[in-house]
């Protein structure tokens, strides 16, 4: 068991949008379910990869309204409605709150390519001055914070973080420092991204990332299965392109029980790493990994025994799986139950972090670990207990979740129950 | 080579005004401002390109006379007395440019 600490920070708020759907109770039944959210695309038609886990149900003119939602791009309408959603979660009056004392720290890996294909076509012809002047500023990462701020009167540190496929547990490990120092009293934090434009998903495929489905990998000449996220499966093919935003109301200790706040979780323990190693490739032996497994244990005043979950990164490509098999061998000797939650929402990249924390916070709540979707053929190889086929229960009192990002950027989060 | 005309160009900077507030075109009457419609000078440079985009003319970056407490049907009068001026101009449409969000 991990022992109580006075700066322990609260998990007091969740705010989710994701293609498994809206809110934490949703998203929670749609993991609980196993189920796949990987659909044809159909803005997706003239690529190779036409599949996606698009958010169809997010309707930003009704969230947000219409003249706000038309002037941000999705991953700015994703995460404000994220965050909203959070603070109303944590009952906590934006009216009330020091504003000054509330940060906003988002993760976002890219910048936007919605709505550039058009001005790119204008500066290529020659008409750079007929380029919308929106065209930056919806585009930028950092307008993710800065919206949630405007539009919650958030005054405290406000930024987003970028380390690729890591960037949410990376902003939720650097917004616990504002709330650990003293710095601030809240943080609104967690990751967006809706990285669907055609250019990013062609991107993604000529990195061959992408699952392409069909029967190449599948063992026993299986029937061609559509494109999907297969982790720790023999026929894994990499990953399948998802939008999405999670927000996590991070709040101290002192502040959260001066309110009577609802704690869904502590966030314990943060450890981040570089691999120091290639551009797009896991290092070999996963040196980063353990080191930032290693270093989140060790913050959280945790033993590998202690851990009694793990909600892996799981891209289901076939290297990385492999790769982070074996940290979590070397680490825990025998693993507890592991799941990996792209199997459901798609990888969405910089928010997949905070998505895997707020899944990580609802299995410590309902003691209850999710299966992993698509886990048809376990790879043998890969000697992990991945809970797969329906929920399981699971009595656990600390559970940690990994991010390992392109470009070797590894953050990993622990939580405990309230 | 600008084929808009007056009644034209009234109707287009409605259409562009209702894209972008999200207001129902019937409350965009002539005699309302942009500082009303809560149209800043950011949005008003996007109103102009948006309108250049459309229509293949070639305005300034600020229209001349026009500004936050200008009345859309002054604002129309301005784009109609330029369209005439800038008919000659290099400017075009942006024919198969695809506006859709990705």
């Amino acid at each position: 068991m991990c022992p109580m600490r006075a700066d322990d920070v609260a998990v007091t708020g969740l705010g989710l949008v994701t293609a498994a759907g809206t809110g934490a109770g949703e998203v929670w039944r749609t993991l609980c379910a196993g189920r796949s959210t990987a659909r044809p695309d159909p803005a997706l038609a003239a690529l190779p990869h036409t599949f996606s886990c698009r958010a169809d149900h997010f309707e930003p003119e009704r969230e947000l309204g219409g003249r706000l939602s038309r002037r941000l791009d999705r991953f700015t309408q994703l995460g404000l409605s994220a965050a909203q959603q959070a603070v109303l979660d944590a009952k906590l009056d934006p009216g009330s709150w020091a504003p000054e004392r509330v940060g906003v720290v988002l993760g976002v890996g890219s910048n936007s390519l919605e709505r550039y294909a058009p001005e790119f076509h204008r500066l290529a012809v020659g008409r750079p001055t007929k380029i919308s002047p929106y065209a930056l500023p919806r585009s930028v990462p950092n307008m993710a914070a800065g919206e949630v701020a405007i539009h919650l009167g958030c005054r405290g540190p406000n930024f987003v973080t970028s380390s690729a496929c890591a960037s949410g547990a990376t902003a939720i490990g650097v917004a616990r420092d504002l709330v650990r120092s003293g710095t601030c009293d809240v943080v609104l934090t967690g990751g967006t991204e809706s990285g669907l434009a055609p250019m990013a998903v062609a991107g993604f495929g000529q990195l061959g990332v992408l699952s392409r489905g069909g029967t190449a990998n599948a063992p026993h000449g299986e029937p061609s299965c559509r494109p999907s996220c297969k982790p720790f499966d023999t026929a894994r093919d990499g990953f399948v392109l998802g939008e999405g935003a999670a927000v996590l109301v991070l709040e101290s200790g002192a502040h959260a029980r001066a309110r009577c706040a609802p704690v869904r979780a502590l966030l314990r323990g943060y450890g981040a790493s570089a691999d120091a190693h290639h551009a797009t490739a896991p290092h070999p032996e996963g040196r980063g990994a353990e080191q930032a497994v290693r270093s989140a244990l060790a913050d959280a005043g945790c033993a590998p025994g202690d851990i009694h979950h793990v909600n892996a990164h799981g891209t289901a490509t076939v290297v990385g799986d492999a790769v982070e098999t074996a940290v979590l061998r070397r680490v825990f000797g025998e693993p507890p139950p592991v799941t990996a939650a792209k199997s459901v929402t798609g990888h969405v990249l910089g928010a997949s972090g905070a998505i895997e924390a707020a899944a990580t916070v609802l299995s410590l709540q309902e003691q209850t670990v999710p299966p992993t979707a698509n886990l048809v053929h376990p790879d043998p190889a890969l000697d992990l207990d991945v809970v797969a086929g329906r929920p399981r229960p699971v009595p656990m009192d600390a559970a940690l979740t990994s991010s390992f990002g392109f470009g070797g950027q590894n953050a990993v989060l622990v939580f405990t129950t309230a | 080579m600008s084929s808009v005309s007056g009644p034209d160009l009234h109707e287009r900077l409605v259409a562009h005004i209702a894209e972008q507030t999200a207001l129902p075109p019937e409350e965009l009457l002539p005699e309302r401002t942009f500082r009303e419609l809560d149209i800043d000078s950011l949005a008003l440079v996007e109103l102009i390109v948006a309108i250049e985009n459309d229509t293949g003319l070639d305005l300034p970056p600020e229209l001349p006379g026009v500004d936050r407490d200008t009345t859309l049907a002054e604002a129309a009068r301005v784009l109609e007395t330029l369209s005439v001026t800038a008919a000659e101009g290099p400017g075009e449409a942006d024919p198969g440019v695809p506006h859709a969000r990705g």
